[in-house]
């Protein structure tokens, strides 16, 4: 039996549990009783909050324990047990009695499946009892897919109004079409999800806007859209939130009960790790997998990291409240900063090799033992384990929790390598190691700690620095650096490189790895003149790679990503730098190709689309520029965008003088104008970018639009 | 970082930026100059970045005397081979 889902029913106050049988893979529902708690630390009047407790109707019983309250104190509690799910609203009415300071409250926002799967000491997708989560090699169960999607009567752009066309339905044997009246088709569809009866619901966007219409559409028939196992949905809003100097848009939620829902455009895990990466994440993080694919990498650490507090007996704070410790001005400076960037040599280079640290935070935190009762710990402030610069502490006598916590992702994720079928557990494992690091700065992560995420830095700049002296040591001459990497140069065989790579492993402790062998690689200069940090593009191991370029930019037409694509795909054939220079004209000939493509209106409008993230909603905008203009023509369409989403538009003509005149929506199809200058331009530009250390920028835009006729060598430098 | 406290590339460019209106007041050929010794300031950013001395100017300075020492290195090099 594999568990495939787990959720709270709240009128019934039990837990309700679904698992489907191996052998005939029919799913079963199990209900089981479990009583939620949750503690109380009263700085005064416990008398009030006994009395309010005792007179409770959902509270069961309380009982006074002595707890671990941080990772370091111990205190005496509440803990107060309940046979109702109102937990929440319980706890905030306490929190408002004392008044937000008089009583700390603990184990509140956990989710009910967290809660049972974290006492139980079970997760979703295990097998039996004996399944665990650290294994690496596991059975999953054979789930019974759907996928469909639908079509709508509307020759502009989909919403609520326009009529349901079809739904197409699709399983791993067949697929065909409902078709009929709109109320037959809605009728139709719910009738055959039930018949279907499948695992997991694939859809395209059925956040965002699929389910809602479908549950908008059904209701003008008086349908119920009931396509769960048991009748009724979870469901949440959407909002735009802040991350990070960016809006992001988070689409609604959409639910179903004993059947997952994954939403493939919405969900970022799946997009990366695929179900397999979802089912590893989910065993390791104990979060239902349904839930999970609409969650960050940043949501399944932390609950990694709260089951290791379970696990020791620590209390989860319901909100963090450990201050920073003062600083003066220096220690911030030289505390506050990221990993080491050593600035590149501009140009073309050959016989350069790079080579990665991988997983270098995460292999600090656990090599180093960095974690917030660790760092700075009070028992031992004479340790001879140091941060380096910093000079903090570090515990000699315990091991920290984060380091229990990383120790078996790092391990897992280096057993997977190799093995393509693999590679979606890999990369989710490889985006939660990214977050752990984040999280241990973050102010909302319940035990993250400046100070660690300082720690973690500072060991690495000093790592990346002691590299460096080992690889120049070797006779390597260092074309750049950053944070993990190093690009190194040198007349030698890879052997060589190899050998330099086991020399600073052993130094270290950490793994380091030949990413690759360049047959040439160039370095791109900033607009101040200077090597920039991470603009780089090369053929490594014959594969092109390419950072920092247009090509990896999102307000880029992709027009100037096919042409940058083409360009470097002519550069590529060059094995060295000296046929890299030969094949300069080659790849100017590309960007004039495209341009007199661009200009003669030898173009499909698709390529011409800019799609912009747009960061508050219109009437917040202060500025008039392309994209305000675009979002203007929609809401004239009835569409409105959130902060967070992408708008999408083409540059009809860059001059005119009414804003709304300056961009067209692709999905109106106004007609066929654009401004062929101004795309010329981005185009010429795009290309200058890549071969500037080579040719200066108005000589490649004279012989682009053959302002003059001069033979080609005159151009280059 | 760079949110609470600017980051040293910041405070780099930040300093330069106070010299501007000395740059100003420079001839052409001078503001090219002074332009190229900013270029050497910055590629040693990192290494300024690593100290995180507060006395900016001071790093600027040494980052452009140890261009010119090579520089000067590097026309030595060169004089001995024409004396030669």
């Amino acid at each position: 039996m594999f568990l495939i889902d787990c959720y709270p029913d709240y009128e019934e106050n039990c837990m309700k549990i679904w698992w489907i049988d191996k052998d005939t893979d029919k799913s079963v529902i199990h209900k089981e009783e479990f009583f939620p708690w949750f503690y109380v630390r009263a700085f005064k009047r416990e008398d009030a909050l006994l009395e309010y407790l005792e007179g409770h109707p959902s509270v069961t019983y309380t009982i006074f324990e002595k707890r671990f309250v941080s990772l370091t104190e111990k205190a005496p509690v509440v803990k107060v047990v309940l046979h109702q799910y109102n937990l929440r609203e319980i706890a905030s009415e306490i929190d408002r009695m004392g008044g937000y300071e008089l009583y700390d409250l603990f184990n509140v926002d956990i989710s009910f499946p967290q809660r049972y799967f974290f006492e139980k000491d079970t997760f979703p997708m295990m097998d039996t009892k004996k399944d665990s989560p650290f294994v690496v090699e596991y059975e999953t169960p054979d789930l019974k897919e759907l996928f469909f999607d639908i079509t709508l009567k509307s020759e502009r752009i989909p919403s609520f109004s326009d009529s349901l066309c079809t739904v197409t339905l699709q399983s791993k044997e067949d697929s065909f079409e409902l078709d009929g009246t709109e109320e037959e088709i809605i009728a139709d569809f719910v009738k055959f999800v039930k018949v279907f009866d499948p695992d997991l619901i694939y859809t395209y966007g059925g956040d965002e806007f699929v389910f809602p219409y479908l549950f908008y559409r059904g209701e003008q028939y008086t349908i119920p859209l009931e396509l769960g196992r048991e009748p009724g949905w979870f469901k949440r809003g959407g909002k735009s939130y802040f991350s990070y100097g960016r809006i992001v848009y988070k689409p609604p939620q959409y639910l179903l009960k004993g059947r997952i829902h994954i939403d493939t455009k919405s969900s970022f895990m799946f997009k990366e790790g695929g179900l397999d990466g979802l089912i590893e994440l989910s065993r390791m993080s104990k979060i239902p997998v349904q839930r999970l694919s609409r969650l960050s990498p940043g949501t399944a650490i932390s609950s990694m990291q709260l089951y290791e507090a379970y696990k020791r007996g620590v209390l989860i704070p319901w909100r963090k409240q450990t201050p920073e410790r003062f600083k003066t001005a220096l220690q911030l400076l030289k505390a506050d900063r990221g990993g080491h960037i050593l600035e590149p040599k501009v140009g073309v280079h050959e016989h350069v090799g790079e080579v990665d640290f991988s997983s270098l935070y995460p292999n600090i935190i656990s090599e180093f033992n960095i974690s917030p009762e660790t760092v700075l710990c009070t028992c031992c402030p004479d340790s001879q384990r140091k941060v380096p610069v910093l000079d903090y502490n570090i515990c000699e006598k315990k091991r920290g929790f984060i380091p229990d916590v990383v120790k078996p992702l790092i391990v897992k994720k280096a057993l997977y390598k190799g093995n393509p079928e693999l590679k979606g557990r890999r990369t989710l494992l490889k985006w939660v190691l990214v977050t752990c690091f984040g999280y241990l700065g973050y102010k909302n992560a319940r035990f993250g700690r400046i100070e660690c995420h300082e720690s973690v830095t500072a060991f690495a700049r000093e790592i990346l620095l002691k590299s460096m002296h080992t690889a120049e040591e070797k006779g390597f001459e260092v074309l750049h650096g950053i944070v993990d990497s190093l690009w190194l140069k040198k007349k030698a065989p890879r052997q060589e490189f190899e050998d330099l790579c086991e020399t600073i492993s052993e130094m270290i402790g950490i793994p380091l790895e030949l990413e690759g062998m360049y047959s040439w690689i160039v370095f791109l200069p900033s607009d101040l003149g200077i090597g920039a940090l991470n603009k780089y593009y090369g053929v490594i191991d014959g594969e092109l790679k390419a950072r920092g370029i247009e090509l990896r930019r999102r307000d880029q037409p992709v027009i100037v990503k096919k042409m940058q694509e083409d360009i470097l795909v002519k550069l590529a054939q060059a094995d060295n730098k000296k046929e890299f220079f030969a094949k300069i004209p080659d790849a100017l000939a590309v960007a004039r190709e495209y341009v007199d493509a661009v200009l003669k209106g030898d173009v499909s409008l698709e390529d011409l689309i800019i799609s912009i993230g747009i960061s508050r909603r219109l009437e917040d905008y202060k500025v008039n520029n392309l994209s305000v203009a675009a979002l203007k023509k929609l809401k004239k369409e009835g569409v409105e965008l959130y902060p967070g989403q992408q708008v999408k538009y083409i540059i009809r003509n860059w001059m005119a003088r009414k804003m709304t005149d300056r961009v067209s929506i692709p999905e109106l199809m106004e007609d066929l104008v654009y401004d062929k200058e101004k795309y010329a331009e981005l185009l010429i530009r795009a290309a200058h970018h890549m071969l500037s250390p080579f040719v200066h920028e108005i000589k490649l835009k004279e012989y682009i639009t053959y302002t003059k006729q001069t033979t080609l060598r005159e151009y280059l430098w | 970082m760079g949110r609470t406290a600017p980051t040293y590339r910041m405070l780099t460019e930040s300093e330069i930026q106070k010299w501007n209106q000395f740059r100003k007041a420079l001839r052409k050929k001078d503001r090219e100059a002074f332009d190229e010794l900013m270029k050497k300031v910055r590629q040693h950013a990192s290494a300024s970045s690593y100290m995180a001395s507060l006395d900016i100017f001071d790093s600027m300075s040494l980052a452009i005397l140890l261009e010119h020492e090579k520089e000067i290195a590097e026309l030595k090099k060169k004089i001995e081979h024409v004396s030669d």
